[in-house]
């Protein structure tokens, strides 16, 4: 049996600074997104500048290379470009996450500075009207696209993202044309989850079903490829969805804590200073504050305990395909060992696109 | 390129840190806009970067590593030209 005293060296080489929970947009999909009336109790629980700053110094020292800077809205903080800067000046490999509808001239002016390596941009709509659906704000996507054409003058490399759900699934062929225009592409999010960690938004009644994302997914991919295939030989090739096996070529047995790189060689700093291993997965936790952060790092395989995975789990025959994992075990049921059955359906749908 | 009678120095835009046990230099600043990520150093690089801090020459530099790694002049100069000239290629050095 494998136990904790076997466990093979970790090493932090990926965080993540939460720097707060607060967002100044109020999108329906948010997983974190708390209720506004929360917002005097959490901004005065996050750490403050130099808890950040020191923060960072002991990350570097204990090893962490790749670091994500993210919230909530992190530029929502006042004390955004002194925590910003004060982390750059360690030397990591900067990602920042931001919805780009706060960028300022003095926040331009730290990332001409010290520009991130890596920016993250979540897109919410192709134009206001959606962005008042999605994140309740009247001139969001004018904001965004300000803090684009500014973002852009960086020499960081973009990335543009958007989560797709009821009210913007409309507008993803004009976001994908805008930003193809950027020379870029978008990612996008089907699978959406419940809120966690105390996330107050109404997820469940917003985002798409099970069967409408993967039909969308299975069915741009298709098209992509077919654009690709020249006029002379579209009647000769017939393109088929595979199915890719979770379990192709590991031979070797892998230890983790969640089942994946979480609490292994990544962690995530959250807004108050509790260390654990997946932004998403918050019943875990050792305190930054009280023992610092390589104490914190060490003693985080003992607070986990996971129950056995469900006998329905063990037995299932759309495993392969499935993308369950603690984390959203607990979002979806509240439980680690719940069965959520947004993802099985999302499975069965994958299985059905894939036989079809 | 003649390279030994000239003086180099480490362009600023990389932070030198340990990171599980390895040397690396990151990209920061304005210089990622030629080369975003990092680079891994071996002892011999990372020795030489940290004296790179001060302008130094080729006979300088072989010698520092000749006594510090215990090879011979002739073999610590050469891979002192070598990375020199590596680093030069990437715009990480400067000439004084
Ligand atoms: S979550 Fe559902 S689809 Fe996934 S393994 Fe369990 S029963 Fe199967």
């Amino acid at each position: 049996m494998i136990t904790l005293d076997s466990m093979p060296p970790r090493y932090p080489i990926n965080g993540t600074f939460e720097l707060t929970l607060r967002c100044n947009l109020h999108c329906k999909m948010c997983m974190f997104r708390r209720k506004d009336s929360e917002n005097t109790i959490l901004e005065h629980e996050e750490l403050n500048t130099q808890q950040w700053i020191d923060m960072a110094r002991q990350v570097a020292n204990a090893g962490t290379i790749n670091l994500l800077i993210t919230g909530g809205e992190p530029m929502l903080r006042k004390d955004f470009c002194e925590i910003y800067r004060g982390i750059y000046e360690q030397g990591f490999i900067i990602t920042l996450y931001t919805n780009a509808t706060m960028i300022t001239e003095k926040v331009m002016q730290t990332l001409r500075e010290f520009p991130p390596h890596r920016i993250g941009i979540t897109l919410y709509g192709a134009n206001n009207d959606s962005y008042k659906k999605v994140c309740g704000v009247a001139n969001g996507f004018d904001r965004a696209i300000e803090g684009i054409k500014q973002l852009r003058t960086l020499p960081s490399v973009i990335e543009y993202r958007m989560t797709l759900i009821k009210d913007n699934v409309e507008d993803l062929d004009a976001i994908c044309h805008l930003i193809e225009g950027f020379g870029e592409c978008v990612t996008n999010t089907l699978i959406v989850f419940s809120p966690v960690r105390g996330g107050c938004m109404p997820v469940q009644e917003c985002r798409l079903s099970a069967e409408d994302s993967v039909n969308l997914s299975i069915g741009r991919t298709v098209s992509k490829i077919e654009e690709m295939i020249p006029d002379s030989l579209k009647d000769k090739v017939r393109i088929r969805v595979s199915e890719k096996s979770h379990e192709c070529n590991t031979t070797e047995e892998k230890m983790t804590l969640l089942g994946c790189d979480a609490g292994m060689d990544s962690y995530t700093i959250t807004f108050d200073g509790k260390l654990i291993g997946c932004q998403m997965l918050g019943v875990f936790y050792t305190d930054t504050i009280k023992e610092g952060f390589s104490v914190a790092w060490e003693n985080y395989p003992f607070e986990v305990h996971l129950p056995d995975e469900p006998e329905e789990c063990v037995k299932c025959e759309y495993k392969n395909l499935c993308k369950v994992c603690p984390a959203v075990r607990m979002a979806e049921c509240g439980s680690l060992n719940g069965v959520p059955k947004y993802i099985c359906d999302f499975s069965k749908a994958m299985k059905k696109g894939v036989e079809g | 390129m003649n390279f030994s009678d000239k003086l180099f120095r480490a362009k600023s835009g990389f932070i030198h840190r340990k990171v599980a046990n390895e040397d690396v230099l990151i990209s920061v600043g304005s210089g990622i806009a030629n080369f975003n990520g990092y680079i891994l150093l071996n002892p011999t690089a990372s020795f030489l970067w940290d004296m790179l801090k001060e302008p130094r020459s080729i006979q300088e530099l072989g010698e520092a590593v000749a006594e510090e790694f215990e090879v011979s002049l002739a073999e610590a100069k050469a891979d002192v030209t070598e990375f020199i000239h590596m680093l030069s290629d990437k715009g990480m050095v400067e000439e004084e």
